[in-house]
């Protein structure tokens, strides 16, 4: 009886191998949700809620949330997923099968007898061998399109139909490689600077890169024009908006004469910032065949609006607050914030900024800049769902281009990375050094041995949810990669034979696998040492 | 559109804002009047927006952005709109072009007896060889012992971009009632819920011509205590200087827990609710704290006597309906076609004493009198309002106030700055809970189908220095659980100077509201 039976009677617990069993029933419960995610073959899950809304998707963080776990030991995986998703976009599958793996085969060693601690150590080793293996695994690559679009498409085509994947990465490439700086300092790539604006369309679906921004707003203003060629952009800050200032208050005025025409005066202001954007319209555009557009980030009232409209200015209110910064890198010129002093260099420049008005939704069109350093992914799609699984595919195969860039590499995929670590772990156990030079001896080989079990799950659950008979695909995968002897050998999903995967175009991320192998070891070992679960709350202190 | 640029944002953090809001709403839309011979006082473009829905008609939905948890939504989609048929797996898998499509259902709420009665008045409507009967809705649907969740009571469709949920992913594992504003604040700064916010304000907000101002409706003891005041923050930082109403709703908690756990609750409450007072009194115009109750903190479990309402303190779906009347009662005045100058901060103006923007909320709904026949000061002095701030009482030094009178008209009073009657009665929408007692009810009150009950009421916001027995009692419990010392024990989020800086201001509104400083 644990310690706290006894001074709580009501506590409950479990210990020892209970406490594990608990664990591993846990995590193998959720590796059987999740199993079938894994890969391009993967089922794709529509989710449908009690109020009707329905959402596509196969990401695992979602799904993983989406169930509301209960169970304390699942929602800590859960959660190191999410923690996963945040930093690297992709790979939560994968993180939720090698844990359970992990468990799963260290399961069948504790029930020999084997102390958890053993094994965990071994896990240690393990990764810590896995890691420096993985380092020469990678294979380097520059910031070109021929070397981003394989890992470009291997994300996209886990997560939408083949077809609109080819098509979307290409888009994805080009968005980030406009974005793209190398010479900037630090190498930071912002995806931010990549606009994802969608359209609901019941006609048309092809998605496409605007080499400019698209705005999700018009004009409020019925005469204004809705197409302006060759124009100066005017990004402000800056109220164009009537309101009540603090001296309008019950103090300074005495009567209604004197209230109107303290109104009055703050009109004026109002009217004078006003006036200055019309002076630099007259002073640029005069004379020349040039539009002026204004894109406000603070409102502008419906009186301002006239003002412009009659001068032939184009007016946005309530601009996105990231459109600023986007406006001043895709047409140059800075955003103002206030209206004294302003010069041409302020402005920034457009070929041709355009109205598009779709039902109750108008769009802003601000293209053919002359070097655009931000750009506009364009949805289009006929239903809400089908937007939102693009625009998800989209975040994550942007994600995985960036993090490629920064990587300065990729791995192999379609398992090709597992399987070469799997042997990596096997020469290591094998090798005489191993025994005196790393410490692994006795207890800790099996820890060592399960991790590369472990690895396997990867190719076979890939080619369980490709159709295909999982021990048999892994042995052709064995035999062929001893063969040729590199370490590129990965498993074609379609045919089920062994491929070069470079010739097939498949790649994963570098830090994907990275974090994926430290963190599932860190929950797998702090899983394993667990050996006592209770739960024991206090009922009252008066009692 | 006629909102003369008098348009006001509405924002709701949590459960029990959200239905007031949806009981709030429900009065406006009930308030329409379809007969252009009595056109409505209330113009109701300040808090709707005119539109186009996706398929293409007319559409009025709410300035609003409702903030919950996304697994609270229940029945309402996030299309706006409840109960919708989610579209066939087949078709879908046409859409996505996906082979493999695993479908993953949860239970649809079942229907209320409203919402049954609308599909049947729907499905009457469209089949043309129904014999010509008109299906009427009944006067009442009292859900109290179904209903699980505001979107239930929503009787308005909501504009797909009013709805901000908290994503799951965000809000796995949390205990609403015991969370601290840090939460808050962590769930705020994530971009998957602050560029939804974000977009969809400032989707509102191009809509409006010129904004007057915004109703801020947050539950002040918990997480959303902290999102609230970041919303603040934001807020003034987009909108400058425009009104912003702020109404902190006391939760009701109603579960029975063990001695620790509520204490440990209780601290977080108290702390929650300091840093959110301390803040929207620095950020926003006037303060009204909204609560059923009539004493907090572990103090009691009485609830308010409104005297002319028999309602159930402790349902969340008729306490909620007290408030709405209050806030529709209070929200009146800028809101009158009648008085197209008056704006929000001519209220602000009327309350406002320097540094105190704490006010209290009375309300005296139904007004009992059917006629009145004297003047202004003895219609205060007979109908004592009902607070709805817990300590407060409201009753003897009222500093300044801002009273709203509905039903009765404006003719019969001197106009004066503090003021405002509006002839038009407040109608009562079908998922109001039945706690209007018959005998006010002044539409024709023998039919059960059809028409709408309609109430008079009466409402004040008023700057009194009773407040300070709030603010007081707030201290005084803070004191108490020894902010500085006790935090760890319930959290590890907060950091001592905070702390101590939001105790030294929570002090200061109460010092604030001393008699000594009104002179």
């Amino acid at each position: 009886m644990a310690a706290i039976g006894l001074l709580n009677s009501k506590a409950e617990y479990v210990r020892t191998a209970q406490a594990l069993a608990l664990n591993i029933s846990a995590a193998k419960g959720l590796q059987d949700v999740m199993k079938s995610n894994l890969g391009p073959k993967g089922t794709m899950k529509m989710l449908v809620s009690g109020s009707g809304d329905i959402r596509i998707t196969k990401d695992g963080n979602i799904l993983l949330h989406d169930m509301q776990i209960q169970h304390p030991t699942a929602s800590l995986i859960a959660r190191a997923c999410t923690a996963m998703d945040d930093m690297t976009g992709d790979g939560t599958t994968t993180m939720v099968l090698l844990i359970a793996e992990l468990l799963k085969q260290s399961d069948s060693y504790i029930s020999e007898g084997v102390h958890p601690r053993a094994i965990t150590e071994g896990f240690k080793i393990a990764r810590q061998s896995c890691l420096e293996k993985l380092e020469q695994l990678k294979l380097p690559l520059t910031a070109s399109r021929e070397h981003l679009i394989p890992i470009a498409k291997t994300s996209l085509r886990t997560k939408l139909a083949p077809k609109l994947a080819d098509h979307l990465t290409e888009i994805c490439v080009d968005a980030v490689l406009s974005i793209y700086n190398p010479a900037q300092s630090g190498n930071e790539l912002d995806l931010h600077m990549i606009e994802i604006m969608a359209m609901q369309h019941k006609m048309e679906c092809e998605s496409k890169l605007i080499n400019g921004l698209v705005l999700d707003h018009g004009s409020r203003h019925p005469s204004m024009p809705k197409k302006v060629k060759n124009a100066y952009i005017l990004t402000c800050n800056v109220s164009l908006e009537y309101e009540k200032s603090e001296v309008n208050s019950g103090f300074f005025y005495n009567t209604a004469e004197q209230r109107d025409k303290m109104v009055k005066s703050e009109r004026d202001f109002i009217e004078q910032r006003v006036n200055k954007i019309i002076e630099l319209k007259k002073k640029v555009c005069n004379g020349t065949d040039k539009g002026f557009v204004v894109i406000n980030q603070k409102g502008i009232d419906p009186i301002s609006l006239d003002m412009l409209a009659k001068e032939g200015i184009m007016a946005l209110r309530r601009a996105k607050r990231r459109n600023m910064e986007r406006l001043a890198l895709a047409c140059g010129g800075a955003a103002v914030n206030s209206f004294d002093d302003m010069t041409e260099d302020v402005l920034g420049y457009a070929g041709s900024v355009y109205e598009h008005v779709l039902g109750e939704n108008k769009f802003t069109f601000v293209v053919d800049c002359a070097k655009p350093q931000s750009v506009t992914i364009l949805i289009n799609g006929p239903a809400q769902y089908a937007i939102k699984q693009i625009q998800d595919a989209i975040r994550d195969g942007l994600r995985s281009v960036k993090n490629a860039i920064t990587d300065g590499g990729v791995l192999p995929g379609a398992g090709a990375t597992e399987l070469a670590l799997y042997h990596h772990l096997l020469q290591y156990l094998e090798s005489p050094d191993s025994a005196t030079q790393m410490g692994v001896k006795g207890r800790f080989r099996v820890g060592v041995k399960a991790f590369a079990d472990a690895l396997l799950i990867i190719p076979k659950v890939l080619a369980i949810n490709g159709g295909h008979d999982p021990q048999e695909s892994i042995t052709q995968l064995e035999t062929e990669s001893k063969l040729s002897g590199t370490s590129l050998i990965g498993f074609d999903i379609n045919t089920g034979r062994p491929v070069n995967t470079v010739d097939m175009e498949i790649m994963d991320n570098y830090c994907v696998k990275r974090q994926c192998l430290s963190s599932s070891v860190i929950i797998a070992s702090n899983l394993l040492l667990v050996d006592e679960v209770m739960r024991a709350g206090l009922s009252s202190l008066k009692q | 559109m006629t909102s003369q640029g008098k348009e006001v944002v509405t924002l709701q953090f949590g459960k029990f804002p959200n239905f007031v809001g949806a009981h709030y709403f429900n009065i406006q839309t009930a308030g329409f009047s379809f007969n252009p011979d009595f056109p409505a006082d209330v113009n109701h473009d300040v808090l709707f927006r005119e539109g186009k829905s996706d398929s293409g008609s007319f559409s009025y939905t709410p300035r609003l952005i409702a903030v919950d948890l996304e697994q609270s939504l229940h029945s309402l989609s996030k299309t706006g709109l409840n109960f919708v048929t989610p579209p066939s797996t087949s078709e879908v898998q046409d859409v996505t072009q996906v082979e493999a499509l695993e479908v993953l259902q949860n239970p649809q709420p079942p229907k209320n007896e409203y919402f049954e009665d609308v599909e049947k008045q729907s499905s009457a409507q469209e089949n043309p060889n129904a014999m010509q009967v008109d299906l009427l809705l009944k006067t009442k649907y009292d859900l109290s012992t179904t209903v699980k969740s505001w979107s239930e009571v929503l009787t308005v469709n909501l504009h797909p971009r009013s709805i901000t949920m908290i994503p799951k992913t965000l809000s796995s594992g949390l205990d609403v009632p015991k969370s601290t504003c840090k939460t808050g604040d962590d769930i705020w700064k994530n971009p998957s819920f602050n560029d939804d916010f974000e977009d969809n304000l400032r989707f509102q907000l191009e809509a409006c011509d010129i904004v007057q101002g915004f109703h801020l409706l947050t539950e002040c003891e918990n997480l959303y205590s902290g999102m609230s005041n970041r919303c603040l923050d934001y807020l003034r930082d987009e909108c400058g200087k425009k009104s912003i109403l702020t109404v902190p709703i006391f939760s009701l908690n109603e579960d029975e827990e063990d001695g620790l756990e509520i204490r440990k609750r209780l601290c977080s409450n108290l702390i929650n609710t300091g840093f959110c007072l301390s803040r929207s009194s620095e950020l926003s115009d006037l303060v009204a704290p909204f609560s059923t109750l009539s004493e907090l903190w572990g103090d009691g479990k009485e609830f308010q006597d409104f005297k002319t309402l028999k309602y159930d303190g402790s349902s969340c779906y008729q306490s909620s309906a007290v408030m709405a009347a209050c806030l529709e009662l209070i929200s009146t005045p800028y809101r009158l076609k009648r008085l197209p100058g008056v704006r929000m901060n001519n209220v602000n103006e009327v309350l406002s004493l320097p540094g105190r923007k704490l006010v209290g909320a009375g309300v005296v709904f139904p007004f009992p009198d059917v006629k009145i026949d004297y003047d202004i000061l003895e219609l205060l002095k007979r109908h004592k309002y009902r607070s709805l701030c817990p300590f407060v009482p409201l009753e003897s030094t009222l500093d300044t106030q801002s009273v709203t009178l509905r039903g009765f008209p404006h003719s019969q009073f001197p106009s004066s700055p503090a003021l405002f009657v509006s002839s038009c009665n407040v109608r009562v929408p079908r998922t109001f809970p039945d706690i209007i007692p018959h005998e006010y009810d002044l539409s024709n009150s023998a039919l059960y189908y059809g028409r709408l009950r309609e109430v008079s009421g009466l409402s004040g916001l008023c700057n009194t220095r009773e407040m300070k027995a709030f603010t007081d009692k707030l201290v005084e419990k803070l004191r108490q659980i020894n902010v500085g010392k006790i935090s760890s024990f319930v959290s590890n989020d907060f950091e001592r100077p905070e702390l101590v800086e939001m105790m030294e201001s929570v002090e200061e509104i109460s010092a604030s509201y001393d008699i000594s400083m009104f002179l």
